[in-house]
C-alpha cells in the first residue's frame, strides 16, 4: 500500500492516515499481523460506510484492461495481491474527513487497482489544510 | 454518513467523526485486506 510506504510523509502534512477494509475483523487482523501495517486499521463488514459513500461495486469491475495495465504497475512497484477476502466486486476509495465534519477531498475507484496519484493526494491535502 | 460506524481491531464499533474528531483523517478504503 503506497500511502503505508509514505506515512510519515502524510503525518507531516497534518493528517492521520487509517485503513478501513469490508471483510471480517478476523481478515483484518491477519492483515495487520501479515504486513505489521503501521496504521489503524479499521472495518466495515456490511460495507455500509462503503455504500453510503457511493463507492462502485461494478459486477464488471475486472473486466477492464486498466486492471491490467495497474496490476502489472503494482507488481513492477513490489505489491501482491495474495487473495481477496470479503466481497471481490467491492472498489475502494479515498476520504479526508477534517474534524469539523466537512470533507474537503472524496476519491471513489473506478476500477480495480484505480487510485489516486500519491502526488496528487498530497496535493489535495495540502490544499485542504493550507 | 460520517456518523456511521466501524469496529477497531478490538470490534469496538466507532465513527469515522470520532476516529477524525482530534485530526484531519485520510481514510484509505480498501477493495481488499492483502
Amino acid at each position: 500500500m503506497q500511502v503505508h510506504r509514505e506515512r510519515e510523509a502524510f503525518r507531516k502534512l497534518g493528517v492521520q492516515p487509517v485503513v478501513v477494509g469490508h471483510s471480517s475483523l478476523r481478515y483484518a487482523k491477519a492483515f495487520v499481523d501479515e504486513t505489521k501495517i503501521d496504521l489503524p486499521v479499521y472495518v466495515d463488514e456490511k460495507r455500509v460506510v462503503y455504500k453510503a459513500l457511493e463507492f462502485k461495486r461494478p459486477l464488471l469491475a475486472f473486466l477492464n484492461p486498466k486492471v491490467f495495465k495497474r496490476a502489472a504497475e503494482a507488481r513492477s512497484e513490489g505489491f501482491t495481491q495474495p487473495g481477496v477476502h470479503g466481497d471481490a466486486f467491492q472498489l475502494g476509495g479515498v476520504l479526508l474527513l477534517m474534524p469539523d465534519g466537512s470533507i474537503p477531498y472524496k476519491y471513489a475507484s473506478q476500477f480495480a487497482g484505480d487510485h489516486p496519484k500519491l502526488e496528487d493526494l498530497k496535493a489535495e491535502v495540502k490544499r485542504a489544510l493550507a | 454518513m460520517t456518523d456511521l460506524f466501524v469496529k477497531d481491531l478490538d470490534g469496538n464499533d466507532t465513527t469515522l467523526a470520532d476516529i477524525a474528531k482530534n485530526q484531519p483523517t485520510l481514510f484509505i478504503f480498501v477493495r481488499h485486506f492483502g
